[in-house]
């Protein structure tokens, strides 16, 4: 059975291109548009990861990686952020926040499955 | 010096801080036009380039499926099978161009929000000018440090949060 990965962004068309990159890898990608949307899909269903942006209306990336953190279901779930901002700041604020690791956009394709793979198989 | 001296003085002051600190704000304004626009350039030459070499890609796979159809040799195959990997290749350049989108849309939204806080500090300017025109000269002083305030607060609200000025991938950092 195919993983399943969560891909929350306020971005349509970023949002486009991971699923269009995640599904060609074998992955079954859901769509939120920003952090609390991510959160509630987050909590009906279980995903096997959950990728996420940072700067988004609603809740932004750091919050909705706190919250999923409080669930037990998503203790150990890897959670991956994808996000324009590349500050050591912030990426400590990211791994302080239970992030499994951080990407920053633009993403190439081949990069982004081989950690995917990498972090769920 | 006069009392009319110093009011003319700090009214220089005061319209000093106006000129300042609003070209500070539409010069961070100009910034993220400017990244805007090389970013949009780099991407749509990469996606230019990206639709050239699909297009050369899949005519060369439709030659070789052809030639393959005509009963032609491992040569063709091999062909074919080079066009496959090119045509994938391009795709993913221009799945990392199409990016373009997300950013320059995050930066366009950040000049945007810096120019309706300026529009903001500018109103209240305008009503604080309003009752130094009607006497109360004190308003000077208080303009001022209203002035200083929101500009400080409107950089505070505004920290750049895309610094990208190129289409290549970003790093990857696993904890």
């Amino acid at each position: 059975m195919a993983k399943t990965i969560l891909a929350v962004d306020d971005s349509g068309s970023l949002r486009q291109m991971l699923v269009f990159t995640l599904k060609a890898a074998g992955y079954q990608v859901t769509e939120a548009v920003d952090g609390r949307d991510g959160l509630d899909k987050a909590k009906q269903k279980h995903f096997d990861l959950v990728l996420t942006d940072q700067n988004m209306p609603n809740m932004d990336g750091l919050t909705l990686i706190r919250s999923l953190r409080a669930l037990p279901a998503y203790s150990r779930v890897p959670i991956l952020m994808l996000t324009t901002e590349s500050s050591d700041e912030m990426k400590n604020k990211g791994r302080t926040a239970g992030a499994t690791g951080w990407l920053v956009k633009p993403f190439d394709p081949n990069r982004l499955t081989e950690v995917v793979r990498k972090v769920i198989g | 010096m006069t009392i009319q001296d110093a009011e003319v003085r700090e009214l220089g002051r005061l319209l000093t801080d106006v000129s300042t600190e609003g070209m500070s704000h539409l010069e961070e304004v100009q910034a993220d036009l400017a990244q805007t626009r090389l970013l949009l350039t780099e991407a749509i030459e990469r996606l230019s380039a990206g639709f050239s070499a699909l297009h050369a890609a899949v005519a060369e796979q439709g030659d070789a499926a052809q030639a393959l159809q005509r009963g032609a040799g491992a040569a063709d195959c091999a062909r074919l099978h080079a066009a496959g990997a090119d045509i994938e290749q391009q795709v993913r350049a221009m799945v990392t161009a199409l990016q373009f989108e997300d950013m320059t849309s995050q930066l366009i939204t950040h000049a945007g929000r810096r120019v309706a806080g300026l529009r903001s500090i500018l109103a209240g300017m305008a009503a604080g000018a309003r009752e130094l025109a009607a006497g109360d000269l004190a308003q000077m002083g208080r303009l001022r440090e209203t002035l200083a305030m929101q500009s400080r607060e409107l950089d505070g609200q505004l920290m750049r949060s895309v610094e990208q000025h190129h289409m290549e991938s970003g790093d990857i950092t696993l904890f």
